[in-house]
């Protein structure tokens, strides 16, 4: 259904504080599991309309080819998802692995299982800070990864049924290594009011 | 989902049916680890039956699970909700269990999801999934993807060996092809080197054979220069003698002469001694000034139309003197057509045939001598020559003899000369002239039958007339006296021209003798002013001029003479007897002339021919 609310500026900085504090914690977390810097942009967050099949969030050149997913519902309901190039998926879980070798520059069933847990990790603790702003459960899936696939098509990231879809999303990088990737939070905007409600005014939640 | 212990019914039954059925190792705890739920795969893992596991401390049977890293997730899940995974590659395993299908003391390979069942009571499900088998196929994968990378990096090690070998084996092949290049251009080289080598060596071998004829030559050319060097001394030797003999019998006889006792008859003795061995001296030196021009190249021969019966008859006039004295007879044939004329030198004619008629009196006692004349055609097509043969009926001369007959100087020729007198150079001048004259000088003999002397000439362009020519007849002398006038110059007057005083007092003497008188001047200068002086008068019949005075020589004097029309005969007397002497003499104006020592006879000769007739009719002889 569409939504009649809109996202106006006020909004816009709340969520995105929001979501600053679940990205800076997941951050964290990642730079705790590779002992590596990490710098993180300004998340940007935007609006996307509910008959997009797919967000087409990056450009041609920076489509992800590795995208480790977990959805939410509760509250508020959505995706979260961390994404990489191939080749920095490959160059994080080697680094996590401890293994150098340099003829491996593909994932195997291995270095999936480590990205997939590094995802988990990572997206839980976005989870986590969104989930203890709004003081409320939230019921979540089992991470799962996509790569793309040989043919080179670009991956989506879905939609959260017929509602609008608020996004937000941030770069990273680990400082010291060629890898980069990016964090995504897809919230259906209907949801949001609710969110921001229950986190900004306690009062009006009733 | 919650389940308890304490509510066993349908729907707990259904659970623990699942629960068994999955295969995977699943247990329930709470967050201090206690066991609520332990299923089959799980027990048959761990060999820790579900009686003996439920309510226990999985931390206890399983210690791992107290650290830190995993103590703190797992009470994440129960607290936050969200479910967390244990990957295999991080962590290997959660609860060491053996590997079921491994090598003894291997351990499983899982991996385990952790996951909030309740929040009250807190209970959280432990999901474990045995990868061991696909974690071997990965390593083995691994390993043989490894042995695969290096088996390629060996493959690219080799190919890039191969390569290497490649390329250095193009680089060697092109230095091999430049190496053979360089050897087949060395090869080519050295064959070249070779046939030079070759063609060096015959190069040198006709040099060395050229050397050797050239050696030889040089030997012969030694060896014949060294015997003309030894006939040239012998010569000299000769000449030495022949000169100093007569010289000694003329000054010896003079001596002889100034003895005031001397008797009349040794005083005709010793003048006739002094004047035969003068001309015989005079006849050397002539003879040798001959050879030596000859041979040195500066003879020169004029080539002038000459009358060949003139010559002869002119000879056989000059010899008959001879031939009367030893009582030979002495004459000339024409056989065949003769020119009227031929071109050549009528001196060196005279010459030749003086010498070979005088060899024929000299070597003939008695006899005849004869000479033939005729014109020889030649066999093989060239020009005709003049042929003038001398037979004699003398001593003949042996073959050896005859060989060496031409040679100057021979030793056989020598003792002849000693014997019978002569030069010893007469038939070597006179061969030589008749090759110069465009012909040649034969001889052959038969040793005391007498002998044959044979001069061929080149008579040029020549006409042939009637026998019956306007020349005259010679005149055969057969012991005739000579046709000389016992006073041929009577009432002649003759003006003597001559520096010196003793050619002065010998020519005044000599024309007193036959009969004329005489006027004497010391250069051309007096002498003119003596002609004109008695022009008028008394005049001159002739004037004897010599040609080298001080003052005015005898050519200005003649030269002015003729200019002032004086047409009296001028007889010039020079020492230089060569053609163009003769010239100058004849140009300056001079009539005819005498080479000094002048011959008695020929000058009365001269003086009387050109004082017999009117100055104007006189005709000049070519001499």
């Amino acid at each position: 259904m569409a939504s009649a609310w809109k996202l106006d500026a006020d909004t816009r900085d709340a969520v995105t504080e929001l979501l600053n504090i679940g990205v800076g914690r997941a951050a964290s977390i990642l730079s705790e599991l590779i002992a590596q810097r990490i710098e993180l942009n300004v998340p940007q967050v935007r609006l996307f309309e509910s008959n997009s099949l797919g967000i087409e969030l990056f450009s041609e050149q920076q489509s992800p080819e590795t995208i480790i997913t977990q959805a939410f519902e509760g509250l508020i309901r959505g995706r979260t998802s961390l994404c990489f190039s191939a080749a920095s998926g490959v160059s994080l879980a080697k680094l996590l692995s401890g293994n150098s070798s340099a003829d491996q520059s593909e994932l195997d069933s291995e270095l999936t299982g480590i990205l997939l847990e590094v995802g988990n990790i990572v997206l839980n603790g976005v989870m986590s800070s969104l989930s203890n702003a709004m003081s409320s459960e939230l019921h979540y899936s089992l991470p799962v990864i996509q790569t793309a696939n040989r043919r080179g098509e670009r991956l989506m990231i879905d939609t959260v049924q017929d509602d609008d879809a608020l996004v937000c999303n941030v770069r990273f990088r680990v400082a010291e290594q060629d890898i980069e990737g990016t964090i995504l939070v897809v919230c259906a905007v209907g949801y949001i009011h609710r969110m921001l409600q229950t986190v900004l005014e306690p009062s009006l939640a009733n | 989902m919650n389940s308890t212990e304490d509510e066993p019914g349908i729907e707990h039954q259904m659970e623990q049916h699942w629960l068994n059925l999955l295969p995977m190792g699943l247990c329930v705890v709470d967050g201090d680890l206690k066991v609520y739920a332990w299923n089959e795969t799980l027990a048959a893992w761990t060999g820790i039956a579900k009686r003996d596991m439920l309510h226990a401390n999985l931390g206890v049977r399983f210690p791992r699970l107290c650290l830190p890293q995993y103590l703190i997730r797992l009470r994440a899940v129960l607290e936050s909700g969200t479910p967390t995974l244990f990957s295999a590659a991080l962590h290997r395993h959660l609860l060491e269990v053996p590997a079921r299908n491994g090598s003894p003391g291997e351990l499983m390979v899982q991996e385990s999801w952790v996951r909030r069942l309740s929040v009250k009571p807190p209970r959280m499900l432990i999901a474990i999934q045995d990868l061991t088998t696909q974690y071997h196929q990965l390593w083995d994968l691994r390993s043989d993807r490894q042995e695969l990378v290096g088996t390629k990096l060996q493959l690219e090690q080799v190919n890039h060996s191969l390569q290497s070998s490649l390329v250095m084996y193009a680089r060697n092949n092109q230095r091999l092809q430049a190496e053979v290049q360089e050897r087949t251009r060395a090869e080519d080289e050295l064959r070249r080197h070779a046939s030079d080598l070759s063609v060096a060596k015959d190069r040198e071998a006709e040099h060395t054979v050229w050397l050797e004829h050239m050696v030889k030559e040089l030997t012969v050319a030694r060896q014949q220069a060294e015997a003309a060097a030894q006939t040239k001394t012998e010569f000299l030797a000769n000449m030495s003698h022949e000169i100093r003999t007569p010289m000694t019998a003329i000054l010896g006889y003079v001596d002889l002469l100034r003895d005031p006792e001397i008797s009349e008859e040794e005083k005709s003795q010793a003048i006739e001694t002094v004047q035969r061995n003068g001309h015989h001296l005079l006849a050397i030196i002539n003879d040798i000034l001959d050879i030596s021009k000859i041979e040195a190249g500066r003879m020169t021969l004029e080539r002038i139309a000459s009358s060949p019966r003139q010559m002869i008859g002119d000879i056989l006039e000059l010899m008959s003197a001879r031939a009367t004295e030893k009582k030979l007879a002495l004459h000339a044939d024409f056989l065949g057509p003769i020119p009227e004329s031929i071109q050549t030198d009528p001196t060196r004619v005279r010459q030749i045939l003086v010498n070979l008629i005088g060899n024929a009196l000299k070597f003939t006692s008695a006899g005849s001598v004869r000479i033939v004349v005729q014109l020889a055609a030649c066999p093989d097509g060239t020009p005709a020559r003049l042929r003038i043969d001398v037979l004699d009926s003398g001593i003949g001369m042996t073959d050896a003899q005859v060989r060496n007959l031409f040679q100057p100087f021979t030793q056989a020729d020598m003792t002849m000369t000693r014997q019978y007198g002569g030069t010893g150079l007469g038939l070597a001048i006179s061969k030589r002239l008749a090759k110069m004259l465009g012909g040649d000088l034969t001889a052959s003999s038969e040793h005391g039958r007498g002998s044959c002397f044979t001069v061929t000439l080149d008579p040029g362009e020549f006409v042939i007339q009637s026998p019956a020519s306007t020349a005259p007849a010679p005149k055969s002398h057969c012991g005739e006296q000579p046709g000389v006038a016992s006073q041929p110059l009577t009432g002649k007057h003759i003006l003597i021209v001559d520096d010196a005083p003793d050619n002065r007092k010998l020519l005044s003497y000599h024309i007193k003798k036959a009969g004329g008188t005489f006027d004497l001047a010391e250069n051309g200068e007096i002498a003119v002013a003596r002609i004109r002086e008695l022009r008028l008068t008394r005049p001159y019949d002739a004037v004897l001029m010599d040609m080298q005075m001080p003052v005015l020589d005898g050519y200005g004097a003649t030269t002015l003479l003729r200019e002032e029309g004086e047409q009296l005969p001028i007889i010039a007397l020079t020492a230089h007897a060569m053609t163009g002497d003769r010239e100058k003499c004849l140009n300056a104006g001079c009539d005819d002339f005498l080479t000094k020592p002048i011959d008695r006879s020929m000058l009365i000769d001269t003086l009387a021919r050109y004082t017999a007739q009117p100055t104007a009719e006189l005709a000049v002889f070519p001499r």
